[in-house]
């Protein structure tokens, strides 16, 4: 972008700074609606085309581009933060798995396997030699 | 049985025996009667009887804790060693004599005899086979033989004996890994009611829980009181299924198994995370079902494919956009697709169950009338109450926001065109109602201003609206909109002093951004620091990267910009220094080498295909920075690393740029050039194949020329050699090929030549007649004072004349190339014919010279 170039395209098209090109061609869309016919339109369209290829092609890292003037600054302006029906919270993963009984009589006999040879081993730790 | 007790005896110590004129003995003590002992010392000597208090103390050679047989027999052990001279009949005998003494004395001695391995001794010792298999089964436990115990005890009578049983507790668990070897003596020993027994064979078969019942009345018999409660405590919760945390360590299965528990009952796991790491997966989902485990755990201790399952299900927002995949959570790759409004992607999910609810949310963000249809019911509802709200809004009763909308500010911006537009109503009333909401509200009427391109209605409302608002993240946004409008309207001073204002306090990257392009416009200076100050701050390299190029664009378009400062100087080195790509490294490593060469030398030599770039920017910097860096040393380094690297578009580029440098120095007052005159040389010497034939053609005669004369101004003339390279082999080459380049190319060519030759054979000409003349002159004058000498100085004088007539034909072959270029009549006129006229002049005078000698 020519540094001597004061346009901004996103103000240019009414786009937030670093919109995506889906919502630059929807703004594009939506403002250049019927101004072909227009006497405005000649004047306009060229602005917003410009403003358009500057964000589809040029702008590839918009956060990069230090000499676009950031509007609004801070997204929280225009995106307030927290979640709701359109910023819902992430989605837990149903239980995909059976009923674990299966599972739970083969760990009980795994602790039962344990208990026993831990109870011998704390004998063994324990015991003394009789006197001879 | 108790253990048998050592009786109070001095039999078997040994005592230092002193006789007159003779040297000690060693006496050993045979009996003990309480007062006197009796000394065996050899067989040449009866025994002594001495009183018990005349002896002394014995030597240290016997422990007094073993039994006086052991005693005796050990002593004779050592009988060689002491060099005593004991009889060993007599000391065997008192052997003999003490075992005799009681049963006690001989198991005393079996034991010792045992432990010692006199094997021989034990066998001979007078006790009955069963005494001597239990002392053998003792000794084997004590040594921790498990299979000379189970051979000694099998060898043991079914009764008696009864503490048989202790002699296995310590070794429960290798019988137990053996238990099948060892239960039919154990089924033996229960039915013949050895204590114990029973227990012992209850903790080896397979039924758990009755064999952790004996170990507790193990515990319990052999009064372990404390581990006793603590197995009978965990013993109920067991047999329930429901275990608790085990009594002892070691158990891993349990520990998960009674955390399980816990967690079931309510308790969080999340801390716990590793013990319950070997539940199978339906078991963990159990936990989470119930909330034992939630986000907060670190669930990278779980197996990689159940820590992303079980992360999916507790802490989706943790997993990356493979590992959703992996796991095929289609329903929360559709809500990050959508939160990113991302609707190319979402339509290129193929599995998601809400992908159609999603793709309608989008419509709704896009400014759609919400469809019921495909949008999920609970959605739909609050839909339904904005939808009402924008039409009435748009009637122009919009009335107050509903409670819902203020409470779902997801929600605000679809109203936002609205807000931009000034519909909805931004009362003191529903300030005091939701602050936040109608803070939101007024700024997005300030942007709404700025889209249509109302600046001054900006800019009034954006500065009025941030000393109202009070959150400072919404202050800072008015005034960044503000300082926007303000700007477009051709107030750039004004702007920066109010975004000045966004930056106390807490700021923002992108408010950095902004204040950096308005300080650009108005204070460049102070657009440098600001600049620099992000490639301090900037979270990223890109960032910082970004930074320094916008930094030093800002520095080269000052009019008198100076000397590079310091501080961009040290955020081109920290950008230079990390992993930058090759183009950008190329780019800032030139503006490095000319503006900040210390940069350059400071730097390491990068590998890779920045190697070269770094190379040459290295030969500027030192070219520019060190002053024995000469053009030939900076030619060098160029032309080393085109023989590494070849032509490539960098060093084309860098090497074009130098050229070109090259070629504008010489145009100055022959002899004012004389290191690029050497740059010349040192490149026809070392990369002749990098200069073009035209520069050879021009620039070579130019070095010449500027060579001769330099040297001319301290009596110095250019080599013969010197005038063959950079003007002969010149001019035989265009005389040769004329035709190869244009007829205006020629002639400058041939010009160059003869002013550049002309002017160098001038100066050959008054440098050397000069000298020589000097010469002469000195010898005619020495000639005149020294007739004795006459003849040698009239050699000289020869020599001196015969060197002049070497340096006339140099300058013959000079001015035969000089006629041969068809030069201009100027130059001829200017510069050739005085130069035959010199020579012709120089050579009538040493041909006469000649002939007076």
């Amino acid at each position: 972008m020519n540094l001597g170039d004061r346009r901004n395209p996103y103000v240019v098209l009414g786009v937030p700074f670093g919109a995506s090109r889906d919502e630059a061609s929807a703004a594009f869309a939506r403002r250049a609606r019927g101004l072909r016919r227009t006497p405005e339109g000649a004047k306009v369209l060229p602005n917003l085309t410009w403003a358009l290829n500057q964000i589809d092609e040029v702008l590839k890292k918009p956060e990069l581009a230090l000499e676009v003037y950031r509007v609004p600054a801070n997204s929280a302006a225009m995106m307030p933060e927290g979640s709701g029906v359109l910023n819902p919270p992430p989605v837990p993963l149903a239980r995909r798995t059976h009923v674990s009984e299966a599972e739970r009589s083969a760990l009980l006999a795994q602790v039962g396997d344990e208990a026993i040879a831990g109870m011998r081993a704390d004998i063994a730790s324990r015991a003394q030699l009789p006197p001879r | 049985m108790g253990r048998p007790v050592i009786p109070e005896s001095r039999v078997g110590l040994v005592y230092s025996h002193r006789r007159k004129l003779v040297v000690s003995r060693k006496a050993i003590c045979l009996a003990d009667s309480g007062q006197e002992l009796t000394l065996h010392v050899s067989a040449k000597e009866s025994e002594v009887v001495m009183p018990a208090e005349s002896v002394g103390e014995p030597i240290d050679l016997v422990p007094s804790t073993m039994s006086p047989a052991g005693r005796l027999f050990l002593a004779l052990q050592h009988r060689q060693a002491l060099k005593a001279d004991w009889v060993e009949t007599t000391v065997r005998s008192s052997v003999g004599v003490e075992a005799a003494r009681s049963v006690a004395a001989r198991r005393l001695l079996a034991n010792e005899a045992l432990q010692a391995g006199w094997t021989g001794i034990f066998d001979w010792i007078d006790l009955t086979s069963e005494e001597k298999a239990w002392i053998h089964s003792h000794q084997a436990a004590a040594l921790g033989d498990v299979e000379q115990l189970f051979a000694h005890l099998g060898s043991m009578p079914t009764g008696g004996y009864e503490a048989r049983v202790d002699l296995l507790l310590p070794y429960l668990t290798e019988i137990a890994a053996d238990a099948a070897r060892w239960l039919p003596m154990l089924t033996t020993w229960s039915k013949s009611e050895i204590p114990g027994a029973a227990l012992v064979e209850a903790l080896l078969r397979g039924d758990r829980l009755a064999g952790v019942r004996a170990g507790i009345e193990v515990m319990t018999t052999a009064g372990w009181t404390e581990p006793a409660e603590r197995w009978c405590a965990a013993l109920e919760p067991l047999s329930n299924g429901e275990p608790t945390l085990p009594p002892v360590e070691g158990c891993p299965s349990w520990t998960a198994a009674a955390l399980r528990v816990a967690g079931l009952g309510g308790a969080s796991i999340d801390a716990r995370v590793g013990d319950v790491a070997l539940l199978a997966v339906p078991l963990l989902d159990d936990l989470v079902d119930v909330g034992g485990l939630s986000a907060s755990s670190d669930l990278d201790l779980l197996p990689r494919e159940t820590s992303i399952y079980i992360g999916a299900r507790v802490k989706p927002f943790s997993l990356n956009e493979e590992e959703l995949r992996y796991i095929d959570h289609s329903d929360e790759l559709a809500r990050r697709l959508f939160v990113a409004r991302d609707r190319t992607g979402l339509q290129s999910l193929v599995s998601a169950p809400s992908l159609g609810h999603y793709v309608a949310l989008l419509d709704v963000v896009d400014g759609k009338a919400p469809d019921p249809e495909r949008l999920d019911p609970s959605v739909m509802e609050l839909l339904d109450v904005v939808e009402t709200f924008r039409r009435t809004a748009l009637d122009g009763d919009p009335g107050p926001v509903p409670s819902a909308i203020l409470d779902d500010p997801t929600v605000w911006p679809t109203l936002s065109a609205l807000a931009q537009r000034g519909v909805i109503p931004s009362t003191a009333g529903e300030r005091e109602r939701d602050p936040r909401f109608t803070s939101w509200c007024d700024l997005q009427r300030v942007i709404g201003l700025l889209w249509g391109a109302e600046w001054s209605k900006a800019a009034e409302l954006g500065q009025a609206l941030a000393s109202t608002l009070s959150e400072e993240v919404y202050q800072d946004e008015a005034l960044n909109l503000s300082a926007f409008a303000l700007r477009a309207l051709g107030r750039s001073e004004d702007a920066l002093q109010v975004l000045e204002r966004a930056l106390e306090g807490d700021y923002t990257e992108p408010l950095l951004v902004n204040t950096s392009i308005l300080a650009c416009e108005v204070e460049p200076v102070r657009a440098m620091k600001l600049l620099v100050r992000m490639v301090d701050e900037a979270p990223s390299g890109d960032l910082q990267l970004a930074a320094v190029k916008r930094v030093i664009s800002v520095w080269e378009d000052l009019p008198d910009r100076g000397q590079i400062p310091d501080e961009i100087s040290r955020a081109l080195a920290i950008v230079l220094k990390s992993d930058v790509e090759f183009d950008d490294y190329y780019q800032l490593s030139r503006v490095a080498a000319f503006s900040a060469p210390k940069i350059i030398l400071d730097l390491p030599e990068p590998r890779g295909d920045r190697r070269g770039p770094y190379l040459t920017a290295r030969a500027q910097a030192r070219f520019m920075h060190e002053g024995d860096f000469t053009t030939a040393h900076l030619v060098r380094e160029f032309v080393a690393v085109y023989r590494e690297y070849g032509h490539t578009p960098w060093f084309d580029r860098e090497w074009d740029s130098l050229m070109q440098v090259a070629r504008d120095s010489v145009f100055v007052t022959f002899g004012e050039a004389m290191s690029w005159a050497v740059f010349w040389d040192t490149l026809n010497a070392d990369g002749a194949d990098l200069m073009a034939r035209l520069d050879r053609l021009i620039y070579l005669p130019q070095a010449g020329a500027h060579m001769a004369a330099y040297y001319a101004k301290s009596n110095k003339w250019l080599a013969d050699e010197s005038f063959k390279k950079f003007f002969f082999l010149p001019t035989e080459e265009i005389l040769a090929d004329r035709n190869a380049v244009e007829q205006e190319m020629f002639e400058r060519i041939t010009d160059n030549l003869g002013r550049t030759l002309s002017l160098a054979g001038y100066h050959y000409l008054v440098v050397t007649r000069g000298v020589l003349a000097d010469e002469y002159n000195n010898w005619v004058a020495r000639l005149r004072r020294d007739a004795e000498h006459r003849y040698q100085i009239q050699n000289e004088l020869r020599s001196n004349l015969a060197a002049s007539m070497e340096h006339i034909e140099h300058l013959d072959r000079v001015l035969d190339r000089l006629q041969r270029l068809p030069l201009s009549m100027e130059v001829d006129r200017e510069r050739v014919q005085p130069l035959i006229e010199n020579v012709a002049d120089w050579r009538k005078e040493t041909i006469r010279l000649r002939a007076n000698l």
